[in-house]
């Protein structure tokens, strides 16, 4: 991380209101973009990154090492998504769509060709594991390069390209027709 | 190698690829990988299509431009409560270690003066008043109080020392302790001024050496010493002057006031290098005191005997009791005496005791101015026991009466005024003769009263009381005996006719006689008589023959016949008369102490059949059966006691049959040496009982085993309540430090995590 980037982290945990919405600027979309790769949910990721700023502020005192406060927000998001999604388990995710991962998605239509992709991703991502998911969401919501995205799920360079071959295979299986039809 | 790497992993290889983020020498190599292997080449098209659809779709579900906006605005809205901010202000502040620590001794502090407040224990024994010079700021320190401008306390307690003023400093400041003051240090002004109110002064030196005015106003209460060397002024102005002043003045400079003298005592111990007394008003004292070595021993205002004046009718007497050899003699130096003061004897009466001795008393009048003279004189009269001299102030009641005399006079005037005149009717004149009559009586007896009060204040009463020595001596001395006597015998009737008969021969008095029978058929007998002295040893001696005697005392006591025994008159001059004898006579039944105890148990069952008939064996060999007693308890156990009383030569045959009755158990003998003799009864104490029919008596290898096994049973269940008792008592132990480890871990972890 760069050293700027540390010096403002220390400024806000020390208090810096301003200092803290700059930080808030450099890591909402991030934040989101976990939050929302658990949630599937832009609202909901949205409230989720609000609470984990808000929880962070509070929370600063007990902040020691600034170096450490990217990854601390990542996982405070997390868990958080995850509580909210545990509680809304019980009401199931999609209810259309039956909960088989190997099921391929049919193509859509000529004519309804961009929104029904849309929708197709859509569901072909929540069928993923979550690190999966997570790992996609980063690189292609976020646009974050490699070392960004193992950054802040904290994995080694290995495992990631991992994660990712795995996460793209799974995709363009469950999506197949979809990318056979694709011009 | 690094070919079949790519092979196997394409998809990872291909991710990558898309991601840029393989090396160049990585990419060069994947890229031959891809122009030799058409699988690969295809996923990877697959790949990039996959990636294509993904970057086309799901940038659409980032967030719109004002997201960053709506966070921030919201973040603001919930962090921006008062109560947030002051909270995490507080938060942040509570990290710090000195903002910790500091709590937790104010903490501490706070718990330990609450404790100090709840049970009254002081934690700083010897702290006091320290006031700092100038600012008048007031801290705590266990040394003395020292203090320079104007000091003022209105309630002020000071366990530790006073200094007015250092001495390096001289300031003129006064220190004043107002009012509900207590302190008990010592106190040195040298310099200002030291003013104390009602104050308790416990054991302090006051020792001024230098310095202005000191005064000690109305102090309640003063147990220390004043040591004044200075040439300041102390001055002792005391509401009641007495108890407030110090016991110990020691004075060689400066002036001494006393105020408020009405009742001032001059202090007990004063020591003065020189006195010269400057103004002398009725309520004040004013001494200054110089440098010259001399002293005086101060005893200011010796009082002379009060005596009567025309402003004052004060009335005199006193009561004396004297022990004198002669009664008639005293009287005779009495009399002279006050002829001697110009008195005279006014009432005089005597009693003679039986012993003879006189005692009486004597009231003798005397002028009051010779009261302390005549006094004096009775001195010789004897040994003095006891004197108390009073003066009664009858002024005011003397004057008031005088004034009501004096308005009564005038209202009979006036009434006397009102039957001279012929205007009134006959009734009138009637009420106003009542009314005359009333107001006359009046006059005479308040008249009677003032005569009464001239008389007592002309004369002194002194009222003598005395007696002659031995008064209390004995006129006689009676002896009373009494004697008490037991008696066994056989035959308690006999006997106790016989002793009737031989009371009559003697005839004695028969106070009280009866004879009874208890409830185990004894007879027993007693007689209270009372027996002319001269044949008393007669009667007695043939009491004695009656039976075996169990005991015999007699005392004598001599009781004095007027006055007590313990008067100082010699005992053996005094007449002795004897009293009857009073003797108190117990007859008994006779029985001997069996020289053979034997006790035992017998199990059997038909328990109450076989004791009828060992009870009708006994009869028939001559054994006499004392006493027996059935019991059937509700579990069916039968219990028969039995005791027999017999003959030696009977014990054997007879223990044989009591033997044969059951199982013996609990078999004892017991034998005194002293009896002996063929004939020496026996006893046997036995006690006959049955098994109960409900719990059969168990043996054998199952009632063993069930009842081990109930017994570990119970074991069992003992110790598993116990542990329910350990664990009650360790849980909440647990449950705490538990709790604590979990705070700490969380705490740690906040400060470790990623």
């Amino acid at each position: 991380m760069d050293a700027p980037d540390i010096e403002l982290i220390a400024k806000a945990l020390n208090g810096d209101a301003e200092s803290f919405e700059l930080l808030i600027r450099t890591y909402s979309r991030t934040l989101f973009a976990v939050a929302f790769a658990v949630l599937q949910d832009a609202g909901e990721a949205e409230d989720v990154v609000q609470e984990t700023f808000v929880r962070a502020w509070k929370k600063r005192a007990w902040m020691r090492d600034p170096a450490k406060f990217p990854a601390w927000l990542t996982t405070v998001a997390r868990n958080r998504a995850c509580d909210i999604l545990r509680r809304r388990r019980t009401v199931p995710l999609d209810a259309d769509a039956p909960e088989i991962a190997d099921t391929t998605i049919p193509a859509p239509d000529e004519h309804s060709a961009g929104e029904a992709m849309q929708a197709n991703v859509h569901t072909a991502l929540a069928r993923l594991p979550e690190q999966h998911r997570t790992a996609l969401t980063l690189r292609y919501l976020e646009g974050m390069d490699y070392l960004g995205i193992e950054q802040t799920m904290g994995l080694t360079n290995g495992a990631l390209r991992g994660i990712l071959g795995r996460a793209l295979a799974t995709m363009r299986k469950t999506l197949k027709t979809n990318v056979e039809a694709y011009e | 190698m690094n070919e079949m790497n790519i092979h196997d992993k394409i998809g990872d290889w291909s991710a990558a690829a898309l991601c840029d983020a393989l090396t160049p020498e990585e990419q060069t190599n994947f890229e031959r990988h891809l122009a030799e292997c058409p699988h690969c080449r295809s996923l990877n098209e697959e790949n990039q299509k996959m990636n294509e659809i993904l970057n086309n779709t799901i940038p659409a579900l980032r967030p719109d431009p004002n997201f960053e906006r709506r966070v921030i605005e919201g973040f603001r809205e919930k962090t921006s409560g008062g109560w947030t901010q002051w909270w995490s202000g507080i938060v942040w502040f509570a990290q710090f270690r000195t903002v910790q620590a500091a709590l937790a001794v104010v903490i501490l502090a706070a718990m330990v003066k609450s404790g100090s407040m709840l049970t009254g224990e002081r934690f700083s024994a010897k702290s006091s008043l320290r006031m700092r010079e100038g600012a008048g700021e007031v801290a705590e320190t266990d040394g003395f109080a020292a203090y320079a401008p104007n000091l003022s306390f209105g309630h002020a307690q000071v366990p530790g020392q006073i200094i007015t003023n250092s001495a390096t400093r001289s300031g003129a400041g006064t220190l004043v302790l107002a009012g509900g003051n207590a302190y008990t240090g010592a106190t040195t002004v040298q310099g200002g001024s030291l003013s104390l109110g009602a104050t308790t002064v416990k054991q302090p030196q006051i020792a001024i050496s230098s310095g202005g005015v000191t005064t000690l106003s109305g102090v309640t209460s003063f147990t220390g010493g004043v040591t004044n060397t200075s040439s300041g002024s102390l001055g002792l102005t005391g509401a009641a002057g007495t108890a407030g002043l110090p016991n110990n003045i020691a004075i060689s400079g400066g002036i001494l006031t006393a105020q408020n003298g009405k009742s001032a005592k001059s202090p007990s111990s004063t020591t003065r290098d020189d006195q010269a007394v400057d103004g002398s008003q009725k309520d004040e004292r004013v001494w200054r005191f110089g440098d010259k070595a001399k002293s005086i021993d101060g005893q200011p205002g010796d009082q002379a005997s009060p005596v009567s004046d025309d402003s004052h009718k004060l009335i005199r007497n006193a009561n004396l009791d004297f022990e004198v050899d002669h009664f008639d003699k005293a009287v005779e130096t009495i009399a002279a005496v006050a002829g001697e003061e110009q008195g005279y004897v006014n009432t005089q009466n005597s009693e003679r005791g039986a012993n003879g001795k006189l005692q009486g008393e004597i009231v003798v009048k005397v002028l009051p101015a010779n009261l302390d003279r005549f006094l004096m004189k009775l001195r010789a009269l004897g040994d003095l026991k006891n004197q108390t001299i009073g003066t009664d102030d009858v002024t005011k009641d003397y004057f008031d009466t005088e004034a009501r005399v004096r308005n009564s006079k005038r209202m009979e005037e006036t009434l006397l005024g009102i039957l001279q005149k012929n205007t009134t009717k006959v009734s009138e004149l009637l009420q106003v003769e009542k009314e005359l009559a009333r107001v006359r009586e009046s006059i005479e007896q308040m008249q009677g009263q003032l005569k009464y009060y001239d008389a007592l204040v002309a004369y002194a009463t002194v009222t003598i009381t005395m007696h002659e020595k031995d008064l209390s001596q004995p006129a006689a001395f009676v002896l009373r005996e009494q004697a008490n006597l037991s008696i066994f015998t056989k035959d308690v009737e006999k006997a106790f006719a016989d002793a009737k008969s031989d009371a009559d021969a003697a005839k004695a008095q028969t106070i009280e006689s009866h004879i009874e029978r208890d409830a185990d058929g004894h007879v027993s007998a007693t007689l209270h008589l009372l027996i002319a002295p001269d044949v008393s040893d007669e009667a007695i001696g043939k009491l004695k023959a009656l039976g075996r005697i169990q005991n015999f005392n007699s005392q004598t006591q001599s009781v004095a016949n007027s006055g007590s025994r313990n008067g100082a008159g010699d005992a053996n001059a005094a007449k002795i008369e004897k009293d009857k004898v009073d003797l108190n006579l117990t007859i008994q039944r006779d029985e001997e102490p069996a020289a053979q105890q034997t006790s035992l148990n017998v199990l059997t069952d038909h328990v109450e059949e076989k004791t009828a008939q060992l009870k009708q064996a006994a009869v028939a060999s001559g054994v006499e059966v004392k006493t027996a007693a059935f019991n059937r308890a509700t579990d069916g156990v039968e219990v028969s006691t039995l005791t027999f009383r017999m003959p030696f030569n009977k014990y054997a045959a007879f223990l044989e049959q009591v033997k044969a009755l059951g199982k013996v158990k609990d078999f004892t003998v017991s034998r005194s040496d002293n009896a002996g003799g063929e004939n020496a009864p026996a006893e046997i104490a036995l006690q006959i009982y049955s098994q109960g029919d409900i719990v059969p008596d168990e043996t054998g290898i199952f009632a063993t085993l069930r009842k081990t096994l109930g017994e570990g049973f119970s074991g069992l269940m003992w110790s598993i309540s116990m542990i329910g008792v350990a664990l009650a008592f360790f849980a909440p132990w647990v449950l705490a430090v538990g709790v604590i480890v979990w705070g700490v871990r969380r705490f740690k972890r906040r400060g470790v995590k990623k």
